[in-house]
């Protein structure tokens, strides 16, 4: 019963190699884990994807 | 009406006497009827559950179906409509070899998948005009997963309608019984759809998330099909890290890479991750050491690597993250990524206290690699 009230949604972590700033964001299309994204805002380190996961919300 | 004259109730039911013919029929016509209909009401009430159960079966299999059949046509834009031949494809079987070859099977077994996997890649690519590595690799797992769904199916009613079609109840019993880790499979299974279709990483790849981790601002090279390796260095030892090609949805192949690496560079020990079925009552994402080659699957790769590795007389160690089957195959959960940096840590640990400087350390990431580079 309790897993099928259960929502998962699909998070990706990003972190800057160089300031090791994270930020959380919502999976989308096309990421994957070690994916280079963007230049650090604070820093100019490169920001790469360091994990990808689930996380439910109960109903 | 009077009932204050129980006379003739007493006279129907007994209640006083102990030879009462009505009364006997009462307490007998049970006995009869269950000693020689038992069987055949506890049937009817088991096909009951396991029909429905196995109507639940028949949903997953035709949802999964779908589901595959819209993500090619929506998503891919195939040569023509492929629903013919995808479903030509659920159909597939493999026969596998005589069992009392005393030469040994594995060789045997291992042309048979490697010949099964190459032939589904080729009848996948040739749906399309254009089609990258990724996708190929996504289609097959998610074939990969109505297949199972469909055999599920196919066995279960199997079993069902001919327990049915003798009237035998004990034949039905081995099915009641399995049914619920059938189900279980079942809907792991059915769970793991979106993950593969999205590409996400699942908790399978545990083992190759910690070894790419490793392997980042070093020079990736072939190991082998769908197989990458790099060369590293730590506290004085060399490190040779080799996982399957991320982020395609892919094992690799683990056993022949690692035969080829053994004979080149001759490491010392061998170090392999990989998530692992956990047992009732462990938690999700806990983290064990321990002995042999750890890695799944039908039993081919393992062979060659504990083969391989004995030729040599290598030590193997292993580390595991336990998991239930449906977190190894849906979208990889908190518990189990909140474990890659300490199951790196330890991975470093053993490192260092089962080498000594200037030796060579092979570590493996085992598992599906899909969502993960390197």
């Amino acid at each position: 019963m309790s897993d099928k009230n259960k929502i998962i949604t699909a998070y990706t972590l990003q972190q800057c190699n160089s300031c090791k700033e994270q930020s959380k964001q919502k999976f989308s299309e096309g990421d994957y884990v070690f994916k280079e994204i963007s230049k650090c805002s604070s820093c100019d380190g490169q920001v790469i994807i360091t994990k990808i996961f689930g996380e439910s919300l109960t109903q | 009406m009077d009932f204050s004259n129980l006379d003739i109730l007493d006279e129907f039911f007994g209640t006083g006497g102990d030879s009462n013919p009505f009364m006997m029929l009462i307490w007998f016509l049970p006995i009869i009827l269950f000693v020689f209909y038992g069987q055949r009401i506890q049937l009817i009430i088991t096909s009951r559950e396991i029909k429905k159960k196995m109507s639940e079966l028949e949903q997953f299999r035709n949802d999964s179906r779908n589901e595959l059949i819209n993500y090619i046509k929506q998503k891919l834009s195939p040569n023509g409509d492929p629903t013919e031949k995808l479903d030509r494809f659920f159909d597939y079987f493999t026969i596998m070899p005589v069992d009392i070859d005393p030469n040994g099977i594995i060789p045997k077994i291992h042309h048979l998948v490697r010949s099964r996997e190459d032939t589904t890649r080729k009848q996948v690519k040739s749906m399309f005009s254009e089609i990258n590595t990724l996708e190929i690799t996504k289609v097959q797992n998610l074939l990969e997963i109505v297949t199972t769904l469909q055999l599920l199916h196919k066995i279960v009613r199997h079993l069902f309608l001919t327990a049915k079609k003798q009237n035998n109840y004990p034949l039905i019993l081995p099915l009641q019984m399995m049914l619920p880790f059938i189900m279980e499979q079942a809907e792991a299974l059915k769970d793991a759809i979106p993950a593969f279709k999205q590409a996400q990483p699942i908790g399978d790849g545990i083992g190759p998330l910690v070894v790419g981790g490793m392997m980042l601002n070093t020079k990736k090279q072939k190991a082998e099909f769908e197989t990458v390796y790099s060369e590293s260095e730590f506290n004085g030892r060399k490190l040779i890290l080799l996982k399957a090609e991320g982020p395609y949805a892919t094992v690799g192949r683990p056993g022949e890479a690692t035969e080829s690496l053994i004979e080149k560079l001759k490491p010392n020990i061998i170090i392999m991750v990989d998530a692992a079925l956990k047992l009732e009552g462990e938690d999700t994402g806990s983290i064990a050491q321990g002995f042999g080659a750890a890695i799944g699957g039908i039993g081919t790769d393992r062979f060659k690597i504990e083969a391989v590795a004995a030729k040599y007389n290598i030590p193997i160690l292993a580390l595991v993250v336990r998991q239930s089957v449906k977190d190894a195959i849906t979208l990889m959960n908190k518990e189990i990524s909140d474990q890659t940096e300490n199951v790196r840590k330890q991975v470093y640990e053993m490192i260092t206290d089962n080498s000594n400087p200037n030796q060579t350390v092979l570590v493996i990431g085992v598992g599906n690699t899909m969502g993960v580079a390197q």
